[in-house]
This record gives structure tokens, sequence and C-alpha cells, in this order.
């Protein structure tokens, strides 16, 4: 390797993509420079010569009899008209979702009774945006699952839900009688007041029966910690808006943790910068993983998950919270820099932990904001109506259930035989109940187990409700009637509880009834149906700290880490979660936000490790822990910690749907329910035999990497992305524009004005970006973009619109990230146009570079031309195969692309059309904000604006007028209408040498 | 040795060569003519599951056309009515007429009419009623006279030259919004000024760039 030759000789700040960029070898320039990879011209389809001969032949004859006119095609009115619809026109619904304890306030886009988009409910007064995470707006597709259970099944029948109520029924009047003895429910944990009541009814019928929650992550230890400390059961909730200074210990604030938009957005509203005399909070982020928070990071500190408790001592320690001696281990300055700036911001300030971190450090951290007076930046609830995940009661059940003690048992949803930790041996346990039966979506590895399988339907197609942590009640409303047959929780559970039948819709009328006023209960219902929600409080507790801290302290004891006494640690995926959505194209094919890994995981590791471990990536390596080992490829990440491995849950499903079915490798299997998130030593790691292709897109479609620009690429970087810290920002605060030098503006041809009408526009803040994925889903749902699978990703063809490149800078063990995101830039003098032989690539009047798919023929020139490699090919006929029911989730305004057309970002031309047309229809011009891009719509930390930049008053023009707007490539002279705000860090003066 | 070709002979080549270019012309032209839409769609006339007759409703009764398409002022689409608007008069009127059995059919057993598509365009190009309505635009500029057709037969080739010369110079069509629905509408002596007012009242500008429809 000659990474540490190719570091040494770069002066000053330097960015590289990757670690293979660093080393910058002969395999990675031909991987780089090639438009395509390996094959991709190749024709790869089954269809051999011969077929399509006698195929063509086939058409020919056809040709022949049909002539020239085209098919007969029929019209197919509604026989009675529902009200309220509209042909033509998308109605939007406000439902909700829930995931966990969280709740996700929806706007549904429902196209003739068919639900196509959601975004977020901005009307909802908790979350108060459009914005949602991934998996909520990948969600529709889970309805539109090809592979979904569509028949309640017994052993090896078929049969159906009246049946199952039939039987259970039948056994009913027995379970009552002997008081629920060996009956149990096992659920998921949710924050829904009707299940909740039913929960409750439960309890009362089944004295003896028992109903536990669990998930197989949670933040359990958190509410733990918090519960220690203060001797009460409160749910953090935490106000990034009012905090100047940040600590965290590993959480992953604006990643995979809970809250993920409402803390990306309180954060992005404390951090963004108009002027140079605007101030931005400051985050320091101590991790052993290079996390998506770590994007936003001012200062980073790398640190093994277990040391990270010692290390919360430290700081509980200097802030008087427990009086143990300070063992600073060569951080001194680093710890006492921090508090001080903590202790400066008193009441500011925030310290948050990982939900990994045992409870003994969440105890420290509640109790250290405590003495912060951070009572504004951290808010504790009661647990109002919600029922959370109880990892200790589902033990004790598993090892009931071992020893016979359950005769039935219901699992609502979850997957636990293949989500359990795997010394608890939750099949094992399952076959000594009698009769295990599951509600669940798909037909996997826990319905394969089970005497009885219901199918459970999806949030859109039934009833339910949430509540959220400040109290605020949430209808989820369905969209569309079941279209497979199936319960929804509330139904199964109520049929548990009173061996009745009723459909969700009463359930949760039931409910309600006895919360929404009596006097106007029909229009108030009538009105949360509306608006999604019914007003509700949920005041913040009051808090102060219950008992000796210093004995649990006591209980958080480093180890040495070593080759052979490795740290594992278990994360979230942010892609397919616990494994649930494993099924789901679009989350499967969405890169991970750091890694930039699709379709699998890998285990994590620091480059030192690898070195002695003599791996590359992709290598298999060996992983064992307490005699149980898996083999998995290796990722060598910057920012890893030594001697740790990350591994992300989810993956390896051995019985999923066509998608998901052994894609990566399982986590699971070395996890205990003794170290559930992190296994601190005892791990070995050793190198096994080949490799596993792994399919990551960072290193396609790079800026940087023609051939000319090949040696340039160190004095190109900083222009592409642009940073400084708030410093040099106030001391210069025209630095971005003099990073480039100006280039004389000297056009070949007379120049088009675009001075009239509207212009659209875009600038995106790479401040305010933190790669969280939103808006490339949002996208894909928008304009109906194919999912390709893992063998296209690896030829470099995937097709999302708008990828997030990332960047790393600095020291190569502890990088800087910077993440860029890079669709369609609509340049005003764009070169694909200039080499389309068919015009099918073309310029409009307001400014929108337009790709006319019919006209497509597919020379690919136009993106063997385009600087920014923002076009995407359809090398094969993608949605071909497209099963019927998937195709219900395509968005009619959006055409379908063939193969062999090029496709790319259009600036959401759909939507302008339709605000175009509602703008003529109610006689006015298009307003600012009438218009908002898919993506734009998704962005927790509004980085993404679009609008009119003709508009003096536009927000996208305020934001183009700022120092800090640049054109990427600006040398070019390609006048993109897409611009960047660029990137600032606020380090603590006092740290920066050590930064 | 005698000639084997007689003198005329000389101008065969000539008459081959301008054969050949008369031959291609023809095609050229054959394709032009018979391929495009002008003679392929222009004059579809299928026959409907019901005869429903727009001469008899429309031009006898004095229907407007928005009693039944009801979404040409809101929506991109003019919408085919239900079943039910049929079955609005046809439960007082004509009860029992056998022509109207596919009706009564529908409207009993809940499955809808399949009527059969006059006017069609291609999927990947978006074509909106109300847009068209809302600057004036009559119905009758692509429809033709409806009213005088006892089957819809179609009248225009709606082809993309077809819209885009309209697009280009829509003052032939615009009309007052109270005749958008007029049939047999007769264009007045002072169209051009008219039209030239609707124009710079309304800042029309219809869109000729690809996105315009295809998106």
């Amino acid at each position: 390797m000659n990474m540490d030759k190719n570091m040494s000789e770069l002066k000053g700040k330097s960015y590289w993509r990757s670690l293979n960029h660093l080393e910058n070898n002969a395999e990675y320039r031909k991987f780089a420079e090639s438009e395509f990879q390996e094959g991709a011209s190749e024709v790869v389809d089954p269809v051999t010569r011969r077929k399509f001969l006698s195929i063509m032949g086939a058409s020919m004859a056809l040709a022949g009899l049909v002539s020239c006119r085209r098919p007969v095609e029929k019209i197919i009115p509604y026989v009675t008209k529902p009200e309220e619809i509209t042909l033509g026109i998308a109605k939007h619904y406000a439902s909700a979702m829930n995931l966990g304890v969280e709740v996700f306030p929806l706007l549904v886009e429902n196209h003739e009774g068919r639900p196509t988009k959601i975004a977020g409910n901005k009307q909802h007064p908790t979350s108060n945006e459009s914005a949602l995470n991934p998996w909520a707006y990948a969600s529709i597709l889970n309805l539109y699952d090809p592979d979904r259970a569509v028949e309640v099944s017994y052993v090896d029948e078929k049969t159906t839900v009246e049946q199952f109520a039939g039987v259970w029924t039948k056994n009913y009047d027995a379970y009552v009688a002997n008081q629920g003895e060996g009956l149990a429910v096992l659920s998921e944990s949710f924050a829904s007041p009707s299940l909740s009541k039913i929960k409750d009814e439960f309890a009362q019928t089944f004295p003896k029966a028992r109903w536990v929650a669990y998930d197989p992550v949670s933040d359990e230890n958190i509410y733990k910690g918090v519960e220690i400390a203060f001797g009460q059961k409160l749910r953090p909730i935490y106000h990034f808006d009012k905090a100047n200074v940040i600590l965290s210990f590993e959480a992953d604030f604006l990643g995979t943790d809970s809250n993920m938009t409402q803390n990306a957005k309180g954060f992005a509203e404390a951090r963004r910068v108009k002027t140079e005399k605007d101030s931005m909070n400051r985050l320091y982020l101590v991790e052993s993983s290079l996390s998506q928070t770590s994007v936003m990071a001012d200062h980073r500190l790398r640190m093994s998950s277990n040391e990270i408790g010692q290390f919360v001592k430290t700081f509980a320690s200097e802030f008087g919270v427990i009086n143990e001696s300070i063992q600073y281990d060569g951080r001194r300055d680093w710890v006492k820099a921090v508090v001080k700036d903590l202790k400066k911001n008193k009441g500011h300030s925030l310290i948050v932990a990982g939900r990994q971190q045992p409870a003994e450090v969440h105890v420290l951290v509640a109790a250290m904001n405590l003495v912060l007076g951070n009572q504004k930046t951290v808010t504790y609830h009661a647990f109002d109506k919600a029922v959370v995940s109880d990892s200790d009661g589902f033990y004790a059940l598993v090892s009931d259930m071992n020893q016979g003690k359950i005769e039935t048992l219901f699992m609502l949803g979850g997957n636990l035989v293949y989500a359990a930790p795997t010394d608890l041996q939750f099949a094992s346990a399952l076959n000594k109940v009698k009769h295990p039966i599951y509600l669940g979506t798909h037909y996997n590895e826990t319905a394969s187990r089970s005497e009885w399988h219901v199918p459970t339907l999806h949030y859109l197609e039934a009833w339910g409700d949430a509540i959220s942590h400040d109290g605020v009640l949430t209808v989820t409303q369905p969209m569309i009637s079941p279209l497979f047959m199936g319960m929804n929780f509330l139904e199964m559970a109520n049929l548990i509880t009173t061996g009745e039948y009723l459909k969700s819709y009463e359930l949760v009328r039931k409910t309600w009834d006895s919360i929404l006023p009596m006097d106007i209960f029909e229009s108030a219902w009538q009105k949360s149906l509306h608006n999604g929600y019914f007003s509700g409080t949920n005041k913040p507790a009051r808090v102060s700290v219950k008992g000796n801290l210093n004995t649990f302290a006591k209980n958080i004891k480093p180890l040495k880490l070593g080759v052979d006494n490795l740290e594992l640690s278990y994360k979230l995926s942010p892609q397919i979660h616990d494994g649930r959505y494993a099924n789901n194209g679009w989350l499967q094919e969405l890169p991970d936000p750091v890694t930039k890994i699709t379709w699998g995981n890998a285990a994590i590791i620091s480059s030192t490790m690898a070195k002695k471990l003599d791996v590359e990536n992709q290598d298999m390596v060996k992983i064992e822990y307490d005699g149980i080992y898996m083999k998995v490829p290796v990722w060598i990440m910057p920012g890893q910690a030594d001697y740790t491995i990350s591994l992300t849950l989810g993956y390896g499903r051995s019985v999923s749907g066509r998608i998901g079915t052994d894609i990566g490798f399982n986590a699971t299997l070395l996890r205990t329910t003794k170290s559930p998130y992190i296994t601190a030593g005892g791990v070995k790691i050793s190198k096994s035999y080949g490799q596993t292709a792994i399919a990551c897109v960072q290193d396609y479609h790079g800026l940087d990497t023609e051939k000319l620009a090949a040696d340039a690429i160190q004095t190109r970087l900083p222009a592409l992305v642009r940073e400084a810290t708030l410093d040099e920002y106030r001391n210069e605060p025209n630095f971005t524009r003099d990073i480039t030098e100006e280039y004389p503006e000297v056009s070949m041809w007379k120049e088009f004005l675009y001075d009239t009408g509207n212009q659209w526009g875009m600038s995106i803040d790479l401040n305010m970006c933190t790669s969280c994925n939103a808006c490339t889903i949002a996208c894909q749902s928008e304009n109906n973009i194919p999912v390709i699978g893992k063998e296209q990703v690896l030829k470099g063809r995937d097709m999302s619109w708008i990828r997030i490149d990332r960047y790393f800078a600095g020291d190569i063990e502890n990088p800087e990230v910077v993440m860029q995101p890079v669709a369609c830039q609509h340049c005003e003098l764009a070169p694909c146009e200039q080499v389309c032989p068919v015009a099918a690539t073309t310029h409009t009047e307001d400014g929108l570079n337009t790709m006319t798919y019919n006209r497509c023929i597919g020379t690919r020139y136009c993106s063997n031309n385009c600087p920014y490699k923002v076009r995407r090919f359809n090398f094969h006929n993608y949605t071909k195969d497209t099963p019927d029911i998937v195709q219900m989730a395509m968005n009619p305004d959006v055409s379908i692309r063939f193969r062999g057309v090029m496709e790319k970002c259009t600036f959401c031309t759909q939507r302008i059309a339709g605000a175009r047309n509602k703008a003529r229809l109610e006689d006015r011009g298009i307003m600012d904000g009438d218009i908002i891009t898919a993506c734009q719509e998704a962005c927790p930390t509004e980085a993404i604006v679009f609008g009119d930049i003709n508009d003096p008053k536009s927000r996208v023009s305020e934001l183009k007028k700022q120092n800090r707007d640049y054109d990427l490539l600006s040398e070019l002279n390609l006048r993109p209408r897409t611009t960047y705000l660029s990137k600032l860090r606020n380090p603590n003066p006092e740290l920066e040498q050590h930064a | 040795m005698g000639q084997i070709f007689p003198k005329s002979a000389n101008r065969v080549p000539g008459f081959i060569f301008v054969g050949i270019i008369v031959a291609v012309a023809c095609l050229a032209y054959g394709i032009y003519y018979f391929g495009s839409p002008k003679y392929t769609d222009v004059g579809y006339q299928p026959e409907q599951p019901v005869p429903y007759s727009h001469l008899l409703h429309a031009d006898t009764l004095g229907m407007d056309c928005r009693y039944c398409h009801t979404g040409v002022e809101v929506s991109a689409v003019a919408m085919v009515p239900p079943t039910q608007t049929c079955m609005n008069c046809h439960t007082m009127i004509l009860p029992e007429s056998e022509l109207l059995a596919p009706i009564r059919e529908s409207w009993n057993t809940g499955k809808p009419v399949e009527w059969v598509r006059v006017h069609n365009i291609p999927d990947y190009a978006y074509f909106n009623h109300s847009a068209h309505l809302k600057v004036g635009i009559g119905c009758e500029s692509c429809h033709g006279n409806i009213a005088s057709m006892a089957i819809v037969r179609q009248t225009q080739p709606l082809s993309m030259r077809w819209c885009l010369d309209c697009h280009k110079d829509p003052s032939d069509h615009l009309r007052p919004l109270s005749d958008v629905t007029k049939m047999n509408w007769v264009a007045p002596a002072n169209q051009k000024e008219f039209a030239a007012k609707v124009i710079a009242e309304k800042r029309l500008n219809p869109p000729i760039d690809c996105s315009g429809c295809h998106r």
C-alpha cells in the first residue's frame, strides 16, 4: 500500500473519496476512468440470438396483420363515481405510520384510490415538517410488495381469517376460565391509545397471562438509565434547536436513532448560517464507527464503544456528578476544553448518548444534563399510552416457553426467529409452544415455524392510531381497501382479548369515543381525520437525581482491547432497519449513508486492523465469539476505532421474498442477550478464504475521474466541496468564491438570455446536508426510478437520479466527512445537449435541461460529455418484469423509461407542469413555494431549495445571493442552475491543534 | 455484326434512373401519407357497446358537454361519465329501451361499460383539458363538431405536428370563454384582434418545449 506516501505528499487540506482513491492505484484508475464498469456494454439478456430472430419473425408477422392501426383501447369509467374523486387530480389524506413508539404523521398522495407517494404532514404539531426518514418514504412499496403473505395458513393448509377467528373463539372460553394460564402475547413496542386500551383489557381478562413487548433494537437502555437517575419511567426528547453546544457519546441522532427527522430539523436550525455575522452550534462527537452524525461533527474522537463508558465517567467527574478520580488517558486537553465550552453554555448545551451504550452511561448523561441546567434542550415525558420494549420480560418469556409453560403464543409482528439474540434459541423455544400463532406481513422465518400465520394488513389498509411523546393524538387512516386477506394489530389484539372479530374502524372509534369531547364528537372526529391529529398535551416531567450515582458508575469498566480481544458492535441498518424492510427493493438499493454499500453488509474495520490481518476490501473473514462464528466480507473504513468491528443487523435473511432472501450476512448469529449491542472483548477475527463482491457506489460517477483531471485531482477537489471554519469565514467572507480563479467567460455561440418568465434553479446547502438519503428515496418514489439489483449495481449502473458524494479530508484514521448531493445541474450551456445527435436532450425557455425519452436512441454521448456524471442509462428493460402490483406504486404523472434510454433529474418537471396548470386555472402567476421538488420536500434540514431565480424575492434567489454560493466545476462555464452553499465547521479554537 | 440493342436502348439507363427516383419518392410519400395520423387516425369511428348519439343528446336535446364530461374544466381528463350519469335520466326516459340494456346491466351488476377510446394520444404525452379550456380553446378545435355525430369519429390527426401548429399560433382557435363548448362556432371577423388581445391579457405562451407535454 502506498497510502501513507500519498497522504504525506499532500499538503494542506486534501480530500479523497475513498481509500481506493487515496491509494490511486492502477486498478482504481481503470475503474474510475471508465464511464461504466466492465461488461457494461455486453448484452447479458437471456434472449439468445436465435430466440431473438424467432421473436422478431413473430412480431413482423403480427405487424403485417395489424397494419398501422394501433390497438383498440378501452375506457372503463366508474359505475358510481365517488363524489370526492375527480379523475386526474390526486387527493391528499392525512394518515400516520408507527415504527415502535415513533410516530410519523403522513400526508398520502392518492390517485383514484391508489396511494402512490407519502410525505410528512406539515400541519402536525409534533413534526411540523414534510420530511420523513427513508424507512417511512419507502414503506409505500411494502404495501405493493408482491411477496406479501396473501392467505391465512394453518400448518400447510390455506384458510381464512374467519376460520382462524372461529378456532380462537372456541378456545377463548377455556382461557377465560383458567385466567389465561399458558397464554402469552409477544408484540413489538407501540404507542397507540387503542392498542394500549386493548392491552389493559387483556390484563383484566387474563390475569395469569402476559403481554410482552420486545424490539430487537430499541431505546431501552436510555429509558432504563433515565429511570435509574430520576426514579421515574420517562422518555427523553431532545431539542437540538435550543442547543449551542452538543456532546454526543456515539449517539447517531441524525441517523438511525429515534426521532431522526425532528432531531435533524432542530439541529439544522441551530446551525444555519446566512451571513458571516451569524453564529452556529458546535458538535463534539465521540464514537467507534463513522456514523452519519459525524458528517456534522466539529470535533470527532475515535474511541471503542466500551471505552466510551469510561470517558463519560471522566466528564461526569468533571461536572461533579460522581466523585471518582479522573483518568484522562492523554485526553486531558480535550476533556477540559469541552467541559469549559459546555459550562459556558449552561442551559444551552446538550449531552446525548447512543442507544447501544449501557444504562449506566445514560444515568450519568441524564445527571450531567441536569447539572448543566439543560431543561430546555432535553425534556422528559411520561410514556402516555406507550408500551416499550422489555428485554428482561422477553428473556423470561422465552425461558418459560422452554419449560413448556406457554401453550398458546401470539406473536404480533416482529420476526423473532430471525432477530432474537442467538443464545436464546428462540426457534427451539417456539417448538415447545403448542400453538404458536404469528401475525406478520410476510411468510418468513417465524411464519414458517408457526402453527398459524395470519397476514398483517399494511398500515395504509386499516385503521389505527398513535400518540406522540408530547401527547398529540394521530389517526392512521386507510388509503385503500385491503389488497389481500389479513388482519391488523388492533383487530388481532381485540380478537385475542374479547374473542370477537371487530374491524379496526370500530375499535379506533371506540377508543376515541372516550378521548374526544362528547358534545362535539362527530365534528372533532371529522376534523381529526382531516388534519390527521387531535391536540393533546403531555407536559415534560419535573426531574431530580435520585440515589447515589457512584454505585452505578462503578459498573462501567473498560476492557483493554487487542488483536485477539476485539469489540464487536451491532447497528441498525440505515436501509432495511432490523430486517423488516429486507424485501423492499428501494431500501436494499439505497447506499448506506456513510459506507455507500448497497445490497448487503460487511464487517467494518479500520485500516490498522486490515494491515494486521492482511486483508483487503471484500476479503472474507471469520468472526468468532463464544464458540459461534460467522463468515463475512470486510470493508475498511476510515474513522473506525482500532480493534473494533461494526456489523449492521437485518441482513442475511433466509426466508424473505424474491428481493430480501440471502442478501448480506446475518450478524444476529453472534448477538447475545448478555451484550445485544456491544460485545466488548472476547471477539476474534481471522482471515478466511475467498471474497464476496460488495456493491459500493462511492467510486462510481466521480466528478474527479476524467483522464485529464486524474493528476490534478488534489487541486480540483477543494473547489468541488468548498469548506471553511466559521472563523475563517468571518475573516474572509468571500472565501467560497476566492478558491477558484475567475475564468473569462467566452462562448462559442450566441447565447440564449433566459431573462424572462420563470427561470428554475436550485440551491443546496452543504452546511445542512446530513446525508440522510431521504431525498434519494423520495426521488425514487416520485419519479418511478427502477430497482436494478446487485449485479447491475456492481457494474456501475445504479439508477438513482440524486446521488450523495462522500469526501473525506484530513487524517486517514479519523477524517472529516463532507457530503454533497449531486443531481442534474441543469446547466444553461449544457454539454450533454451539444452532443446529442437526435436532439433528445434540449433546453426549455425556463431553463430546464429536459430529456425526451421517446427521441433517445441510446448513444450515451450525453452521459460521456456530462462533467457531473448525473445521467443514468437504462441498460436493460428494467421495468419489463415489474409485477402488476408493484406498478400500482408508480406515479402516473411520470413516464416509465424503456431499455436504451437515458434519464436524469428533471427538477420534477411534472410538479412544475402541475403548478403551472393550477396557477393558470386560478388566473395568477406561479408563486414562490408553489413548486416543491420531491427532494426538497424530503429534506429534514431544508438543505435543498428550489424556485424561480428570476424572482429576486424567492427563497432560492435569496440563498443564491449569499456569499457562500458557488457553482460546481465553475471553470467549465456551464452556468449550472443548481448551485451550492459551502460547508462550515465550528471548531473550538482551544482544540484546533488537536482536531 | 448487327447491333444487339436498338439505339433507343441508350435512353434506358435514364429511364431507370428517373424511375428509381420516382419510385423512391412515391414510396417516401406513401409512407409519409399512409403512415401519418392524418390517414391512419382521422375518420376512426369504432362501434361502441351502446350506440350513444351525441347528435341526439348534444344537438337535438341541447345538453352541454359538461353535463357528462365533468372533469374537463378542472382536470387533465375530461372524463367519460359513470353509468350513474346515464341513469340520472334513463330511469325515467326510455327505461325499457333495448339499446340501453348494457347500461342497465352495468347499473345492476356494478360492472362498468367498456367504451372504446376514440381520441387517443400516447401515454408519454401529457395533455391537460382544463388548461386548454381555461384560455378559450373550444372542444371543437380538437374533437370536431361532436354534436353532429351519431357515432363519434376522430376528425383531427392529433399528431405532434398538429399540436405544435396550434401551440405556435393559437389565434385561430381562441374563443370567448362562454363559447368553448359551442359547436359549429364561426370565428368573427375580428378574430385576429380578439386573439391578440387574449394572448396579451392572459400572457399566453403555449409551451413548444418537449417538456411541455412529455415528462
